[in-house]
């Protein structure tokens, strides 16, 4: 098991090495931060000053290699906006953005693989279909606009929830479950999916054969094999999800990661970008490692190959 | 990374009678019928929105704009829907959203579609060191946060039609190379692949002649449910100011846009609304239904 | 039953004496000299200020830790300092503390945001504890501007923590003190118990939260998280000046909002012939854009850049009249009876309804004859298109300078970095300008510069922009200036 998970990392390293290379051009192909962080109308020696303070004066190559052999070392500079580290900034904004991720995660979970199962379980009929109509509705809507929708009638009209910000589990609610409506959809279909294939097995037809009740051959034998590839797909999903706060936190004024990285990305905040960029890198693969030694415990067929 | 476990692959070469097959039991499901009319009506859209629209979709008159639909009280005779923020015609720029919405989504599947099909089968069919490297490309991308990387690159480049499609295909290609790779993974050892292969063969033939058409069915349901996504993303770059130019309409632009107006009318956001959320159920549905009807298992009993 | 049990503690404001400030950003830094940024400014002045300040109500010109100052001659000024002003720390706000700030102020290298406002101070000299002499390197019309952006720190804590971490926790002579702060979630300030002014009436704290999506940020106000809302979009100032429980603070904004019309000679393009520009002109019916987009918050420009109370605004001026005939006419002479396809370039969120505005302004050009090509420009490259001086033939731009003449026309001057325009002419009226010390003959150089300016027309003239903020019925005497700053002087809430 050890040399899988040893194995499995040394696999990760050119992924990261490809994504810090990929960061970096980004970044540094989107112009000159520093026509956003002064005045138009400041002098150009100081203009020029100030590039040299932050080593936009030099060659990009130079400026790769200064880059690459801080990044190693988890430095990504500081930031042009606050000039304060670039990873501190990313890492005080983190466990907002873990607290909303996971608790959407586990929203979509809570109602996704019971509706799948039930979707699955009384496929082509009415039931079948509505739950999945309403699992869907909330992929169909864009998050931004389900999110103001949201806003206006729970916090405007009800005034059962907070507008936005971060605080009690109410300032949760709204954002988690906007967040949450976009995994649904996918975690339902999946588990739909992965129960009717179960669910047609000889050995599962062997088992209702035998007199054992439904309830059991569904939560006994499907549900234990269906969930092998519902949980890879919770891994994969985790990238998306991610990329789902950048709308989230910012319609919901949620002080993450992802609104951070959204307003680095519109001024040029070259090492703020470069550091969200990693860390949601990093989030990812470690996820998904965990998420394969879930798979290997699960199935011990799969063999740590 | 592991798979996702890919739609289950026919393996019998005999495909014109599947077809029929795959589309009686589609027709049977309400979903299904439900979804082919709602997306054969966007599609009639898309394709003469000059002869379906009343009015100009560009024309505009700042006196008669944010009107509420024509049978309301303010509505204008004749404006069906009612008028946006600059008071053109809000049926007409839905009916000539649909063709820049569906042309945009259509395009980038196919060139996620492309790239993904390519290095899914080149990763599936030679395994060894290429299903290494593409498997390597695979992570790296999904590890790095898309919707990031679009913003990046868009607000340099511009939201021009071209470079969104583009863009919005790279994007997304690493998702149809995983599904490939596993629909190839499981094609690839059945007797007919090896038939062909000692028969020598040549290996694009055998990928373009015998994998491809078996993997097919896999590609089709996918993309289904890609349309839908790439749809959702055209909408979420302009409410991040990146989407298309205007005055062009899309309807994830109209919603935004529209978005501004909601206190002061809820007609201009709500009924592009409508059509992106009907137009993606319609997508995921189908790729739903296509997915049981093409899976003999389960349609033994 | 649900709402009434929530709505009574936890969503309202956290009590009736905290004020609660929902802006677009959070701030970067709190020290008023890191940037120019007005939520920035906003923030940070409420704890660190400054020599002078300019009032938003009537926008004069008051002392704050200064008394008065007064021109020995045409480059020096001697200021005198309010006495018994110690900073939160106990330190004492004096001429070393001023010498202090000066130095740092004019350090570009330090505040390479202020560079052009600090441009014109040369030296600093002590002429006793509460009394300082400032040289200039040139007669410097606009002083008073200048002299209320020099903010005064304490020497001894600045030197001890440097500047980054002043600007996370600073420590000043305002009305109220640092609390606490949580990046992008809440900044938490006090009243300073020790105010050597009047303290703003009935605040024992002072919230101020970052939200950055408009109708975000109404919807707050409208609930009651939020006592003030600044930057909305105007369908929210519609709603909230219909709801009893708040008021809207509408503010004529120092943003006048133009298209740019380069004639410049790198820069082909039928707009060179004067005659084209001002048919342009005449084919924006500017009061139809102001009348229904912006549901009449817009001050119309009448022929020039400079705003009614402004000195140097030219009140002979007419302003162009809509009339798309005699814009077709214009057209025709110059050589274009069918008008012309042309590039316009403006940018998605950067200006308010800044799509929308743009969009309109290409149907009316339509009418005449013009075709535009639209191309939307993400607000960071708008902004370096901007000063590399590529956002031509024609572009949609607000201009946002300090409040002086001279900082306003000087960008039409043939050096500055984004002109685009070139006249000698109106070069030899900016320079003049810029160094005529007598208000009288100051403003007689800016009429016939707005003169020359309406002539030639190097942009179409729209209109000024209006800012708006929503306060609770809570909230008393609260003002902002046309640059989107506003202070706490004399604010005072009530239950």
């Amino acid at each position: 098991m050890l040399r899988y998970v040893a194995r499995r990392l040394l696999m990760t390293l050119p992924v990261f090495v490809g994504i810090l290379l990929i960061s970096f051009l980004l970044t540094h192909l989107s112009g000159d931060p520093t026509d956003l962080l002064l005045t138009p109308d400041t002098p150009d020696a100081v203009r020029e000053e100030f590039r040299r303070q932050h080593g936009l004066d030099q060659p990009i190559w130079v400026q790769f290699y200064n880059f690459s052999i801080r990044a190693v070392q988890g430095d990504f500079g500081n930031s042009l906006r606050f000039n304060q580290p670039a990873v501190e900034l990313v890492f005080e904004r983190l466990g907002a953005t873990a607290e909303l991720a996971i608790a959407a995660m586990l929203l979509a979970i809570a109602v996704g693989i019971p509706a799948g199962v039930v979707a699955a379980y009384r496929r082509n009929t009415p039931v079948d279909l509505s739950v999945r109509a309403v699992t869907l509705f909330g992929l169909a809507v864009p998050s931004f606009y389900l999110g103001v929708i949201f806003i206006v009638v729970f916090a405007v009209w009800l005034r059962w929830l907070p507008t936005g910000g971060r605080g009690t589990w109410m300032h949760l609610v709204l954002p988690a479950t906007v967040l949450a409506v976009d995994q649904l959809a996918l975690i339902a279909r999946t588990t739909r999916s992965c129960m009717l294939d179960v669910l047609n097995q000889d050995y599962v037809r062997t088992a209702r054969s035998k007199g054992l009740g439904e309830g059991w051959v569904t939560w006994g034998h499907a549900l234990r094999n269906a969930f092998i590839p519902v949980v890879t797909v919770i891994g994969l999903q985790f990238g998306i999800l991610l990329g789902g706060v950048v709308v989230t936190e910012t319609v919901f004024s949620w002080p993450g990661v992802g609104r951070l990285a959204v307003q680095a990305i519109y001024a040029r905040d070259f090492p703020v970008v470069q550091a969200t960029v990693m860390l949601f890198a990093v989030i990812f693969v470690v996820v998904n490692l965990i998420v394969d030694i879930i798979y290997a415990l699960l199935d011990p067929r799969i063999g740590y190959k | 990374m592991t798979d996702v476990t890919s739609p289950a692959v026919p393996a019998d070469p005999p495909r014109r009678s599947q077809t029929q097959l795959v589309l009686r039991r589609l027709l049977r499901k309400p979903g299904a019928i439900f979804s082919l009319i709602i997306l054969a009506l966007f599609v009639i859209c898309a394709l003469f929105p000059e002869l379906l629209s009343p009015h100009d979709p560009y024309a505009q008159s700042l006196t008669r704009r944010l009107r509420p639909p024509a049978f309301m009280e303010r509505g204008l005779e004749g404006y069906w829907l009612g008028t946006d923020q600059l008071g053109r015609d809000l049926l007409s720029r839905i009916i000539h959203g649909a063709r820049i919405t569906l042309l945009i989504a259509v395009l980038a599947v196919a060139v996620s579609g492309l790239i993904g099909t390519a290095a899914g089968l080149a990763a599936g069919y030679f395994g060894g060191r290429t299903d290494a490297v593409v498997l390597r490309l695979i992570d790296m991308q999904l590890a790095f946060p898309v919707i990031l990387l679009v913003i990046a690159i868009v607000a340099v480049v511009g939201p021009s039609i071209t470079n969104l499609i583009i863009l919005m295909g790279i994007s997304a290609w690493p998702r149809f190379a995983r599904i490939v790779r596993g629909a190839v993974l499981s094609v690839r050892s059945l007797e007919f692949v090896d038939a062909a292969r000692s028969l020598g063969a040549h290996n694009l033939r055998i990928v373009i002649l015998h994998i491809l058409p078996n993997i097919m069915s896999a590609i089709i349901v996918y993309a289904s449910f890609e349309l839908a996504r790439m749809i959702l993303l055209e909408a979420t770059l302009s409410f991040l100011g990146l989407g298309i130019q205007p005055p062009t309409p899309t309807w994830g632009g109209m919603i935004n846009d529209g978005r501004t107006y909601l206190s002061i009318s809820w007609s201009v956001s709500l009924f592009p609304g409508i059509a992106i959320a009907l137009i993606i159920l319609a997508f995921n549905l189908l790729g739903d239904e296509l997915r049981d009807a093409l899976d003999p298992q389960l349609n033994h009993n | 039953m649900l709402a009434t049990v929530l709505g009574a503690g936890l969503l309202g404001s956290a009590s009736a004496s905290t004020l609660v400030v929902a802006q677009n950003f959070d701030p970067q830094t709190l020290w008023p000299n890191g940037t120019t940024a007005s939520d920035n400014l906003n923030a940070g002045s409420a704890i660190v200020e400054a020599l002078f300040w300019v009032n938003p109500d009537g926008e004069v010109f008051s002392p704050l830790l200064a008394t008065g100052y007064e021109l020995e001659n045409d480059t020096t000024v001697l200021v005198r300092l309010r006495e018994g002003v110690r900073f939160s720390n106990g330190e004492p706000m004096n001429a070393d503390a001023v010498i202090h700030s000066f130095n740092v102020f004019v350090d570009t290298a330090q505040t390479p945001a202020y560079a052009r406002v600090s441009d014109p101070f040369q030296s600093i000299e002590r002429v006793d504890d509460l009394t300082v002499r400032i040289t200039l390197k040139y007669p410097y019309p606009p002083i008073e501007l200048a002299l209320s952006q020099l903010y005064i720190t304490p020497p001894g804590y600045w030197n001890e923590v440097g500047l980054q971490a002043y600007g996370l926790h600073p420590i000043g002579t305002g009305p109220f003190v640092f609390d606490s702060w949580s990046r992008d979630d809440q900044l938490v300030m006090l009243p300073n118990p020790d105010y050597w002014g009047e303290a703003p009436d009935g605040v024992t704290r002072l919230v101020w939260r970052p939200v950055p999506d408009d109708i975000a940020r109404s919807a707050g106000l409208t609930t009651g998280e939020y006592d003030i809302a600044t930057s909305l979009p105007v369908t929210a100032a519609l709603e909230i000046d219909a709801n009893p429980d708040l008021s809207l603070v509408a503010v004529p904004s120092y943003r006048i909002y133009q298209i740019i019309l380069s004639s410049l000679e790198a820069h082909p393009s039928p707009l060179h012939d004067v005659r084209v520009r001002q048919a342009l002109n005449h084919a924006i019916d500017k009061d139809a854009i102001i009348e229904n987009l912006l549901f009449g918050y817009g001050v119309p420009l009448r022929g020039q850049v400079l705003r009614e109370p402004q000195l140097g605004f030219n009140p002979d001026l007419e302003d162009y009249a809509y009339d798309p005939a005699l814009a077709r006419q214009m057209l025709a002479e110059a050589g274009y009876p069918n008008g012309f396809t042309i590039d316009f370039k403006f940018p998605s969120g950067r200006y308010a309804q800044d799509r929308e505005i743009s969009e309109a302004v290409a149907g009316m050009l339509a009418e005449v004859g013009v075709q535009v090509n639209m191309i939307v420009l993400e607000p960071g490259e708008f902004l370096r298109q901007l000063r590399a001086s590529e956002l031509w033939p024609m572009a949609y731009v607000g201009l946002a300078p300090q409040d002086d003449p001279d900082l306003q026309v000087s960008q039409y001057h043939s050096t500055w970095r984004y002109s685009y325009i070139h006249n000698a002419e109106l070069d030899r009226l900016i320079d003049a300008g810029r160094q005529e010390m007598n208000i009288e003959a100051r403003a007689a150089i800016y009429r016939d510069a707005m003169t020359l300016m309406h002539e030639q027309a190097p942009i179409i003239f729209l209109f000024g922009g209006v800012d708006f903020y929503g306060v609770s019925n809570r909230v008393s005497n609260y003002t902002a200036r046309g640059d989107g700053r506003f202070f706490f002087y004399g604010v005072s809430v009530t239950e």
